[in-house]
């Protein structure tokens, strides 16, 4: 088949899981953790980045004596009728990550740059380059994600760094924020916020062998949520958690206050470019993971003509909610509901059944 | 190469073609800058009268760049709020309102008595204003007349003047340059006092001292306006901080307190502090004081009330002995750093008292007393204004004086018979 990958290394792996794991900082996200955990917010993000992660190498390792990607291994798991739910369930899961990203990315546009320009028009623009960069296929998005990652990761380390006079490390107290116990299961709670790294397990045969896949998994993963925890921690000691609850776009907000001098000041037009790729990359890689399940599921023997079909529908399915806010909530919504149940219970059943299976053989071999 | 590989490539192209168009652009000439804005109460029942102080840019450009040439205008509506405001402007001028460029927003006293909460919040949440905005209030005047009377010499625009002001400010100490920033948390968190800089209008006819002089001080305290100045010349004064409770003007700190405001915060820099000679009253001593250590603020909560001590360390070089004693010398710099500290000390528990009487907790002892709660809802349910209030504070300012300037033995000037 024309979409079967090709071979790809730590580099690419752990851009992917970068970026299909951390571009959400750039939208109110952060503000959630604020809600559930308050001063204790950046721990949530760390919690949810562990629990994520200690789930995709309990699933890698239950499942590394099987071949194939994951839908061929939950086929022999649990059978097809069973794997095809859970197909599934992953399109829907992918599939609604591209259109609540692409509609925050795009009001983002119009919110901080372009407010005069058509929202549609921003929309579809979105759409069509990441429709041809799945076009070109999941090794050009994670190698463009790898050209992108290092200038990501500094650019906002720039940010943090350069807000240092507007530190004040009491705004973290009192510590314990909600209370220790509510953000611990804020932070089991929000690891749905991290479902997109099982993208990894979809896409196994594209890596050169499972420890790729393992060690990109914990390299990304780890680096996102560090950043994230990072970013947080410092939107609290400027913002505080009374008016960080309020902002819509933490991260906007925070390259907007840099003010060391009055030649150093007015600098977030060049973050704007930076979390417009990083959204574009992971919106691409959320769609090629959609077309890539349709594919395997209807047996197409190519995704790329339904690139743009699903790239359509996606945008027809972003200009639904009618403001900007229901899209916020729903976004919270699908976090905290259907992504959470894709990364507990997709991964129990499969790591469940595969160690009877396990066992079972080792029982017969006795 | 096949048309079919070749269509991303091109898809690529067209895309870049289309995303670096300017959506939206506007050509500078068809853009009016507005770099400060004015809001007063308008005589108006349920309006604000705002004043924007917009650039000429043709007057700032090389060729027209003239000593004495207006470099911007001013016009004041009278609305029932800034949007409203922004729309008239629009209708009377030409070119479009941009509001990004704006270095500080003034606000009149009456309008700051009555309560900024409807002024405040649209100026976060509008994508044009900047928190790095600065915030002014001007004492017992209006925007609207600080606007219209501010004439800098050295500089060729007004807000470049007030930015310049602001950044210089941690020389003296006698005010603190307020961002929109920092006014807008205090203003939510509600356990803060919000505070903004003072500035008023100098009549150049009025001495007018604001406060008593503590036993060991040797210079006058002031207000903006109350400066005994001669001449002609601009009339503005920066001086001291307008204090807020919640969001409403409760009162004013002179540029004394509002130097122990900025020690008490960690944040003076640098100023030149007076003090009686302590071995010859009628004299003064100088000396060029910086902060030695942050302040370390300790506290305690026993029976649901709060005391904090705080320790603070003062160094400087002496400038100026007009008395001629050998303070240099071991036993008498310590008299000497006595004298200044307890001077210090004293503005500190008059600042004290005074911020106490209006429940404004202004320094930020609120902080220390964080680790106290065991959430952050039990921390915002507590009632700060009345905690600031019962609250005991025991402040230790010590003055370490480092250096003696280029002099290390003075001695008297020779009386000749």
């Amino acid at each position: 088949m024309s979409y079967r990958p090709g071979q790809m290394g730590i580099a690419e792996g752990t851009a992917l899981a970068f970026i299909l794991t951390f571009p959400r900082v750039f939208l109110t996200t952060p503000v959630s953790h604020l809600d559930n955990s308050a001063t204790l917010g950046w721990l949530s993000p760390l919690l949810a980045g562990i629990t994520a992660l200690g789930i995709f190498l309990l699933l890698h390792q239950a499942t590394s004596g099987f071949s194939g990607d994951i839908i061929n291994i939950s086929q022999q798991l649990l059978g097809k009728p069973a794997s095809w739910l859970i197909v599934f369930y992953g399109i829907f899961l992918f599939m609604s990550n591209v259109v609540l990203l692409l509609r925050q990315f795009a009001e983002n546009t119009l919110l901080t740059a372009l407010p005069s320009v058509e929202f549609a028009i921003v929309t579809l623009l979105y759409a069509a380059i990441a429709a041809i960069s799945a076009y070109l296929g999941i090794e050009v998005i994670a190698r463009a994600s790898y050209l992108i990652l290092p200038l990501i990761i500094v650019a906002i380390l720039l940010v943090l760094l350069l807000l240092y006079p507007y530190y004040q490390f009491y705004n973290l107290l009192p510590w314990q924020g909600n209370g220790i116990s509510k953000t611990i299961s804020a932070g089991f709670g929000s690891a749905g916020l991290e479902f997109a790294l099982f993208g990894l397990l979809v896409l196994r045969p594209a890596f050169q062998n499972n420890r790729t896949v393992r060690t990109s998994a914990v390299y990304g993963l780890g680096a996102s949520t560090v950043i994230v925890s990072i970013s947080i921690l410092v939107f609290i000691m400027v913002f505080g958690v009374a008016v960080g609850r309020e902002k819509v776009l933490p991260f906007f907000e925070m390259s907007r206050l840099v003010y060391l001098s009055r030649y150093l000041q007015r600098i977030e037009a060049l973050f704007i470019i930076i979390w417009v790729v990083a959204g574009i990359l992971g919106i691409s890689a959320n769609l090629y993971l959609t077309a890539y399940l349709f594919s395997r599921l209807f047996k197409l023997p190519s995704l790329r003509p339904i690139i743009p079909l699903l790239a359509i529908t996606a945008v027809e399915l972003a200009m639904i909610p009618s403001d900007v806010a229901s899209v916020i909530e729903l976004d919270r919504y699908m976090v905290t509901t259907y992504y959470r149940w894709g990364i507990y219970i997709i991964p129990a059943i499969l790591i469940t059944t595969a160690w009877f299976k396990k066992k079972k053989k080792v029982d017969a071999c006795r | 190469m096949s048309l079919k590989s070749k269509f991303p490539i091109i898809g690529v192209m067209v895309m870049a073609m289309l995303v670096s168009g300017c959506n939206g652009a506007r050509e500078t000439d068809q853009v009016a800058y507005i770099l400060a804005l004015g809001l007063d109460k308008s005589a108006i029942e349920g309006k604000v009268l705002v004043t924007y102080q917009i650039a000429i840019p043709r007057s700032l450009g090389e060729a027209g760049s003239k000593i004495g040439e207006q470099t911007s205008v001013n016009v004041s509506i009278e609305a029932a709020n800034l949007a409203e405001a922004r729309n008239l402007l629009n209708t009377r001028m030409a070119r479009l309102p941009n509001l990004s460029h704006i270095k500080a927003i003034i606000i009149g006293d009456e309008l700051a008595k009555k309560g900024l909460v409807e002024v405040v919040g649209p100026i976060v949440r509008f994508r044009e204003f900047r928190e790095t905005m600065y915030i002014l209030v001007v004492k017992d005047d209006s925007a609207y007349n600080l606007l219209n009377k501010l004439k800098p010499r050295l500089e060729f625009l007004p807000t470049r003047y007030i930015e310049t002001m602001m950044l210089t400010a941690r020389e003296s100490g006698y005010f603190r340059p307020t961002q929109i920033h920092d006014f807008y948390q205090r203003m939510k968190t509600g356990c803060m006092s919000p505070y903004a800089a003072l500035v008023g209008l100098n009549s150049f006819d009025r001495y007018q001292p604001s406060a008593q002089k503590s036993p060991r001080e040797k210079v006058d305290e002031y207000l903006p306006g109350g400066v005994p100045r001669k001449g002609v010349g601009n009339p503005a004064e920066f001086l001291g901080t307008a204090v807020f409770q919640g969001n409403k003007l409760v009162g004013y700190l002179t540029n004394e307190e509002t130097r122990i405001l900025s020690i008490l915060q960690g944040d003076f820099q640098n100023a030149y502090l007076v003090v009686q000679d302590p071995l010859k009253p009628d004299k003064a001593v100088n000396l060029n004081a910086r902060i030695g250590s942050p302040p370390k603020i300790k506290a305690r909560l026993a029976n649901g009330k709060l005391s904090f001590d705080v320790s603070v360390l003062i160094e400087g070089e002496v400038t100026a002995i007009p008395s001629g004693i050998n303070y240099e010398s071991e036993q008498n710099r310590k008299i000497l750093e006595h004298a200044f500290a307890q001077l210090l000390q004293d503005q500190a528990n008059s600042f004290i008292e005074k911020t106490k009487t209006w429940g404004a907790d202004v320094v930020g002892f609120n902080y220390y007393a964080r680790p106290f709660f065991p959430t952050y809802d039990d921390f915002m349910k507590a009632d700060w204004r009345q905690l600031y209030r019962n609250a005991d504070y025991k402040v230790n300012i010590s003055v370490k004086i480092r250096r003696t300037a280029l002099m290390w033995r003075t001695t008297p000037v020779r009386q000749l018979k």
